[in-house]
């Protein structure tokens, strides 16, 4: 359930006096900022994840758990990053009311699964046409029954085209072929719901053409916290307020759409 | 550190603190130099000592380091040719911001010279989290006769926009660096499918740019296609004018293509990674569909407007009313990487 609004208090240094900011736009509780959370490495020629993520203090003890849990299972941890910096853009890949503005989610390694099944640390499992993905994490614990999955593999196209037959420019264009594989797993995606991270399906990028998929809109990597949202009622901008100064949200993009509110799925 | 390489390092230092080989072996960066792609270049002696021994890849990794910058990881040095010339490639991260945000990476290119004296380097954005390959191979740039060694690179992430583009280390001894993607103003985007080929003996890159943007609903729009070709001479790479023939509009595709005879077939002109000859088996022959103008552009390539069309090929039929046409250049203004400066 989700905690009732109540009024930020801040402390002007200067005048030693306490001041009442009235936010009765933020239905969510502080801490307020942002702290990085160790990740594992992971690199292989080309390559290399982050080191960490970046998030919200508000999520960071459930993705402590969630981390824990996954460590404790056999697995690893590995990042694409967490909060994402105001000025980047949006396009087909990234959402200008994306969670990765307000700190709340995080993206495994996109390279660390679908990219080679027989020895990534994650394998995607899910009909790539409704796009909602499982993921299982490649564990060496002896005590795990080995098991046989559908794996998705990603296999890149040279040469992309529309439907109208023009190219397509980028490189990260990709179609999908199943591969069976059978090794020790656990369920990741479970994991994470476990300790409040919810998957999200694959934008349409991913979906609309079969065979020219945008790899970066894949979204199997992206883990959100949703705690403390509620539908009807949570703004954009009193997630983003939760992470950033007002200094910094002033004339930024995601801060435009501060007024969209959270219908359980998305902000609009 | 193996002993070996251990030993020929403290070989080098004892020569260098006898004054032997100070000429040759580089000193390390002082604080402050800049972070940039270029770096300055001591003079080059006449000759390296002949007891010299080559550094050891760590060894010259340490001496493109800037202040602030972690140890180095991976660095691999490659032979470029026979005289002595070597490319170091080395990707470092910034130790400043490691602690806060996403950790800044970047992947350094050092060409060095007899003895290890540094004479152009070369740095590259790496992904934060994304996709970062290199891939290499022989081929004279220059048209010098001489194999220089050529790397294609690409970063490929969701958070910025993908960069991709060469390196070439000329047994010139030169850097030369050839984007295949390039950032306009605003959201607009050209990437390049490219393929390297021979124009009157001349060696030429020919690339075919796809202009991209992204619209108010964040969904990406293929603007349209424009060709550029390129030739890497003593200044670096230059831009230059090709001129084509055009024979059909693209209601006339397939009547076009079955003029093209088949040693001769329509080069896929995109790579994963290694950009290809345009036509290994023949004279240039390309087939560029354009999306905005709804062009067929087939053309044997020339320099001149005088010998626009005039390698083509004998067997093959000349469409009944060929135009010549100069295809556009694109000018980039900032490709050419300067000798480094000591």
């Amino acid at each position: 359930m989700a905690d009732p609004p109540r009024p930020e208090v801040k402390i002007d240094p200067k005048a030693a006096s306490t001041v009442q900011v009235n936010h009765v736009d933020r239905q969510s509780p502080t801490p307020f900022g942002t702290g990085p959370v160790a990740a594992d490495p992971f690199k292989k020629p080309g390559r290399e994840g982050l080191n960490s993520w970046v998030v919200a203090l508000i999520i960071k003890p459930n993705l402590d758990a969630a981390l824990a849990a996954i460590r404790a299972a056999g697995g690893i941890a590995t990042s694409s990053g967490g909060i994402r910096d105001l000025s980047a853009g949006v396009d087909n890949t990234r959402s200008a009311t994306s969670f990765h503005y307000t700190g709340r989610a995080i993206d495994l390694y996109m390279y660390s699964g679908m990219f080679d099944p027989t020895t990534d640390p994650y394998v995607v499992t899910g009909d790539p046409d409704v796009g909602t993905w499982r993921v299982f994490a490649r564990t060496a614990d002896p005590n795990v029954t080995p098991s046989t999955l559908i794996a998705q593999q990603m296999v890149r196209i040279k040469t992309p085209v529309d439907k109208d037959g023009n190219p397509i420019a980028g490189k990260d264009f990709c179609k999908l072929k199943e591969v069976e594989v059978t090794d020790r797993f656990f369920d990741l995606t479970a994991v994470f719901l476990a300790n409040s991270f919810k998957r999200i399906p694959a934008k349409p990028a991913f979906m609309d053409d079969p065979k020219a998929r945008q790899y970066g809109a894949a979204e199997w990597w992206h883990f959100q916290d949703e705690t403390g949202l509620v539908v009807g009622t949570t703004t954009y901008g009193s997630l983003l307020q939760q992470v950033r100064t007002a200094g910094e949200l002033k004339n930024s993009s995601p801060f435009a759409a501060k007024d969209k509110i959270w219908n359980g799925q998305i902000f609009r | 550190m193996p002993p070996f390489e251990f030993a020929l390092n403290a070989a080098l230092l004892t020569l260098a603190s006898l004054g032997c080989a100070a000429q040759a072996v580089p000193r390390p960066r002082s604080a402050g130099g800049p972070a940039s792609t270029v770096n300055p270049a001591a003079p080059i002696p006449a000759k390296p000592p002949p007891a010299a021994v080559a550094p050891t890849a760590e060894a010259l990794a340490e001496l493109v380091r800037e202040p602030g910058w972690n140890q180095g990881s991976d660095p691999t040095s490659f032979d470029v040719g026979s005289d002595g010339l070597r490319l170091l490639l080395v990707d470092f991260q910034s130790s400043a911001k490691a602690a806060s945000a996403t950790p800044v990476s970047v992947r350094r290119f050092a060409l060095f010279g007899e003895g290890g004296r540094l004479l152009a380097e070369a740095t590259i954005d790496k992904s934060a989290g994304g996709l970062d390959q290199v891939e290499h191979e022989s081929r004279d740039v220059d048209g010098d006769g001489k194999a220089d060694l050529v790397f294609y690179y690409f970063r490929e992430e969701q958070w910025k926009n993908s960069d991709y583009g060469w390196i070439a280390a000329t047994q010139a001894g030169k850097l030369v660096r050839g984007p295949l993607s390039l950032t306009l103003s605003g959201p607009h985007m050209l990437y390049a499918s490219a393929c390297w080929t021979s124009v009157e003996g001349r060696p030429v890159q020919f690339v075919n740019w796809h202009e991209r943007t992204v619209d108010g609903q964040g969904k990406s729009l293929a603007l349209g296609d424009r060709a550029s070709a390129y030739a890497v001479d003593a200044s670096g790479l230059k831009a230059i004018a090709l001129f084509g023939v055009v024979v059909a509009e693209r209601s006339r595709l397939a009547a076009a293509l079955a003029l093209v005879p088949s040693q001769h077939a329509l080069v896929p002109l995109e790579s994963d990674l290694l950009v290809p000859d345009c036509a290994p088996k023949g004279a240039a022959f390309l087939a560029l569909p354009a999306a905005r103008h709804r062009w067929l552009l087939l053309t044997g390539l020339a320099l001149s407007k005088e010998k626009a069309g005039s390698d083509w090929p004998n067997d093959t039929p000349k469409p009944s009313h060929p135009t010549v046409v100069e295809i556009p250049k694109v000018e980039p203004n900032s490709w050419l990487i300067p000798r480094a400066q000591k």
